[in-house]
């Protein structure tokens, strides 16, 4: 699904050239589930994004499903991502002014989705997460654990093939956050979505199938 | 502290340019308006006792309905009045000498002067002026003597010194014994050559043509003594005016010399004059932009607030009481409503030249004139205030604790104020916008209305009364027809016709003095009376309804009347209109023609009866039609001929097209300045909405980024962040719109032949306005969405 070639990465400071990214090559298949990890400033978010074409490597090149995500135009690249990734952060990234409700809907309204439709697939999924009863609360309303139950429902509504997680557990307590990491393996497992997070926690890495360690920038280990 | 607050300023250039220039641009344009309406509000208050002087006018009662209000009275009023009523200190008369400007002659040259009063020997002591050099005294004591304003003097006689020295009228040899300072822009009385009335009563047919109680051609002023009551004043002066006149329904009134600017009613002003009604317009317009360029200020303040929220509570953790940031802040205000205030004070400087040409007036803008200081600390204070208290009042409210956990965010609570005011500024902008359009309509319909004549490449000249002063009417036909013969010898003049005014704005009105078949006893209307000759309907195109024009030499045409429309039909002339008895001034003759109705007034008046006739020695305006082609060559000739015809009276012509957009200079004025202010206040309230957009970016630049990432298109993040504001300015354009309707069709009301207020006006109104909003929040908008949503949602 994902092809990573001689990736690099970098940022100009003046005349000093910083790489965040250094020659990486890494493959991922439809169905894994891949916890990226490394200490801070290894580039580990740096490479999510990367892969989540929020970001562009400064050299190398990126196949998905086997298209040349570099030699598409700008348009077409959105619209590849919009139709196969979702993302989740360690801070929700909830919209403050809108109910949970209005926040899950709201990337459907991008998918140009019929209202019916809409409430049925919001209905569905809030029904899926046990939240129904929340619906109509403000995110300053929940607690951490539940916001990110509304992130990663508002991820996966848009049904991604690909979901990324940045840190998803960072600001929950260990049992929200093995929560979350049930809910993962269960979209990994019973949905076939392709996962990869990036963690600091062992003991969250270990719900993926492999672990990928990064240090300055190269993977250490995979 | 002071570097605290400088750096904070600095620290937000954007923020700063644009409360720096809509602040200084709002001030500079209403605090030149507050000037003009300051000078109009005080006309005539810095003579001493201003309070107790009055100028008589009198209410002359034409027929049941009719009344004709003239601020002259008779000459020998005055005087009377002064013997005869206690409660009156000193009485003064001056006149304007002549429908015609005087000419005087000095060193060979020939100079028209229209601004010129003969005055008795009170009005000095009546009306205060500065002497700056000769003696007013000696005027009062010299027949031919002459006070000049300064820059009159000047004009005449240079470096040199006035006093003593020559100037000739008609044939009269006139002394300047005196010269004042030019005369205030607040003052009534323009003239700037004033000459002893004295003088003008040497002339013995005059003094007896005058003295009779039937012409009034003296204004006459008045100062009561102190707490005289005005009401029986009036009666007192109208009970001498009805018995020497004879005549017990005529009335005098008084009206105060502060208030004679505004006053109405009157059949013509003598004095200069203007509607009240477009003083309170251009107030109300001077307060309405210095409140958008506030707004703005406090807008973007508040707006900022939240952004500094932070540093706010950090300072409050720190021990910072609510009174030092309060001071801060308020230092803050003040430094920008200073740093306006030297911009401004420049940019007046700079504009007040081109403010004086427009408005034609001379004001001079200093600090040290009071009102000006007052005006400039008055605004500075209040806009540190407005601008200083509430964001300082906001901030200093916040719960520190609160804002760093960034639960509590002030924006929602004074959003709801920060919204009104845009709401505010918008409905300002789209009524002027509206009322520019109105306004620009309107002109164009009076000067497109077919005023019914034609008047293309025509020129007018007038001959001075006194030319004619003397002759037989045999001799000023013949001289006439001299003017004619010449005249038409010049190549390119392709006719000349003469009348006893111009057709662009004819005012010669009589009544009482005409009569007709079935004419009611009591109905007395005034009618226009205009002498015109044979060419005069070719020359304008006129065409007869039914009938014929006047003859030149036909005698029989000397008692032959020309109606127009209007007249048949206001008279209630019987059918058959042609060969119907009609009598003026005792004079019996026929009706030969109708005229069709033409506009010989402006079109602020319908069309009113107007009666043509035939006698020659009441035309002094000769019209002249030139062909097309080379214009100064045929003016040229043209003078040439003129001073053969009358060597002593300079040349003095104007085209008929530039007369008749005379008539609607001040309307003109009126739009352009509409026009200008309605530009100022939509930039000043774009330059506020393009802060706020580039505020609520920032703000929302975490939601834009989620948006992003959730697959938001750049138009999905324009629309959002747009979408605010167009409300607004919607909002805006549904209060400015019934509000504009009614101010506007107030305005329209003061025309005769006005436009119908259409809904597209107000439609385009607001489509500009939003267009103006949309642009100038798509470049903050279109910003935001362009930017990586990964730099915007960085947790750490």
């Amino acid at each position: 699904m994902i092809q990573l070639q001689n990736i690099f990465k970098w940022i100009n400071t003046g005349s000093n050239r910083v790489f965040i990214l250094k020659d990486i090559n890494l493959e991922i298949s439809k169905g894994d589930f891949v916890s990226i990890m490394g200490p801070s400033g290894s580039g580990k978010s740096t490479l999510l994004n990367i892969i989540g074409m929020l970001d562009q490597a400064s050299e190398g090149s990126y196949l998905f499903n086997q298209t040349d995500v570099y030699a598409l135009k700008e348009k077409q690249r959105s619209q590849l991502y919009k139709e196969n990734i979702g993302f989740v952060f360690q801070a929700y990234h909830l919209i403050d002014e809108l109910t949970v409700y209005e926040n899950i809907e709201t990337p459907l309204l991008y998918h140009n989705i019929k209202q019916s439709d809409r409430q049925a697939m919001v209905a569905d999924i809030l029904d899926q997460f046990n939240i129904v009863g929340k619906k109509d609360l403000f995110p300053s309303q929940l607690s951490g654990g539940q916001q990110q139950l509304v992130g990663i429902a508002r991820a996966i509504i848009t049904k991604p093939t690909l979901l990324l997680a940045d840190e998803p557990t960072g600001n929950l307590n260990s049992s929200q956050g093995e929560e979350i990491m049930e809910l993962f393996r269960k979209l990994n497992e019973e949905n076939g979505t392709t996962i990869i997070q990036v963690t600091h926690s062992e003991k969250n890495a270990a719900y993926g199938k492999r672990i990928i360690e990064l240090l300055d920038g190269r993977i250490e280990k995979k | 502290m002071f570097k605290i607050a400088y750096r904070n300023l600095i620290k937000q250039k954007r923020t700063l340019l644009i409360n720096l220039s809509g602040l200084s641009v709002g001030m500079t344009v209403s605090l030149l308006i507050m000037v003009w309406v300051i000078n109009e509000l005080n006309y005539d208050n810095y003579h001493t006792k201003s309070d107790q002087i009055y100028r008589v006018t009198n209410h002359i009662e034409v027929s049941p309905g009719e009344t004709w209000v003239w601020e002259s009275s008779p000459l020998p009023y005055t005087s009377l009045m002064s013997k005869q009523v206690p409660e009156i200190n000193k009485v003064t008369k001056m006149m304007t000498g002549t429908w015609v400007p005087l000419i005087f002659e000095h060193k060979g040259s020939l100079l028209k002067e229209a601004n010129i009063a003969y005055v008795d020997s009170n009005w000095f002591s009546m009306f205060s002026y500065t002497l700056l050099s000769g003696s007013l005294s000696v005027f009062s004591e010299n027949p031919y003597g002459l006070v000049l304003t300064e820059s009159k003097a000047k004009k005449y006689f240079g470096a040199e010194e006035a006093i003593g020295k020559i100037l000739k009228m008609d044939s009269l040899y006139y002394t300047v014994n005196a010269v004042v300072a030019d005369n205030p822009s607040n003052s009534s009385f323009k003239f700037d050559i004033l000459s002893n009335m004295a003088g003008l009563m040497k002339n013995e047919a005059r003094k007896k043509n005058d003295e009779s109680w039937g012409n009034f051609n003296y204004i006459s002023f008045i100062r009561l003594h102190e707490n005289s009551n005005q009401k029986l004043v009036e009666k007192k002066i109208t009970e001498i005016l009805r018995k020497n006149k004879d005549d017990n329904t005529i009335r005098s009134t008084l009206v105060g010399l502060k208030d004679m600017h505004f006053e109405t009613g009157l059949q013509y002003y003598t004095f200069s004059h203007t509607n009240q009604q477009i003083v309170t317009v251009f107030l109300v317009i001077a307060v309405l932009i210095l409140l958008t360029a506030s707004i703005n200020y406090v807008n973007l303040s508040t707006a900022r607030a939240s952004i500094r929220a932070k540093e706010i509570s950090i300072r409050k953790i720190n021990g910072a009481s609510n009174k030092n940031l309060f001071l801060q802040l308020m230092l803050e205000s003040g430094l920008v409503s200073f740093a306006a205030l030297v911009i401004t004070v420049l940019l007046m400087n700079l504009s007040l030249p081109y403010f004086n040409q427009f408005t034609e007036n001379n004001f001079t803008i200093s600090l040290s004139d009071w009102p000006v200081t007052a005006l400039v600390l008055g605004t500075l204070t209040l806009t540190t205030l407005l601008n200083g208290v509430y964001p300082a009042m906001i901030l200093t409210s916040f719960k520190p604790l609160q804002v760093l956990r960034g639960s509590s965010l002030p924006t929602i609570k004074d959003s709801v104020f920060r919204k009104a005011l845009v709401v505010t500024q918008f409905t300002i902008s789209v009524s002027l916008i509206a009322a520019t359009i109105i306004a620009y309509l309107q002109m164009q319909h009076i000067q497109h209305t077919d005023s019914k004549y034609q008047k293309d490449q025509i020129l007018k000249v007038t001959v001075p009364w006194y030319v004619t002063k003397g002759k037989t009417n045999e001799e000023i036909s013949s001289f006439t027809q001299t003017i004619q013969q010449t005249l038409m010898q010049v190549p390119g003049v392709k006719r000349t016709s003469q009348a006893s005014g111009s057709i662009i704005d004819h005012q010669s009105t009589s009544s009482g003095s005409f009569d007709w078949n079935g004419r009611a006893k009591d109905f007395n209307p005034s009618i226009s009376v205009l002498s015109a000759d044979e060419i005069f309907p070719q020359m304008f195109g006129l065409e007869m309804k039914e009938g014929r024009w006047l003859k030149d030499r036909n005698q029989a045409d000397q008692h032959s009347y020309v109606l127009n429309e209007t007249a048949i039909k206001e008279l209630g002339i019987h059918k058959p209109y042609i060969g119907q008895r009609f009598s003026w001034g005792g004079d019996t003759g026929a009706i030969i023609g109708i005229v069709k109705d033409f506009h010989f007034r402006s079109m602020h008046e319908k069309i009113t009866p107007l009666m043509v006739h035939g006698q020659s020695n009441w035309r002094s305006t000769i019209f002249m039609q030139l062909t097309p082609g080379n214009i100064p060559d045929q003016l040229s000739s043209i003078e040439n001929k003129w001073k053969v015809l009358f060597p002593k009276i300079p040349f003095d012509y104007s085209f008929l097209d530039q007369d008749f957009n005379k008539l609607y200079k001040s309307d003109q004025q009126m739009a352009t300045l509409m026009f200008f202010f309605a530009i100022i206040t939509i930039i000043v309230a774009a330059l506020g909405l393009f802060g706020l957009a580039a505020f609520t970016a920032e703000r929302k630049i975490k939601e834009i980024g989620i948006r992003k990432v959730l697959g938001a298109s750049s138009t999905h993040i324009v629309q959002l962040i747009s979408k605010e504001f167009i409300l607004l300015v919607g909002v805006g354009i549904l209060i400015a719109t019934p509000l504009s309707w009614w101010a506007m069709s107030e305005w329209l009301n003061n025309y005769a032949y006005r436009i119908n207020i259409q809904i597209w006006i107000f439609l385009l109104a607001g489509f500009s306005a939003t267009a103006i909003a949309l642009l100038t929040i798509s470049i903050q908008a279109i910003k935001a969405a362009m930017e990586n949503p990964v730099k915007n949602l960085r947790s750490e």
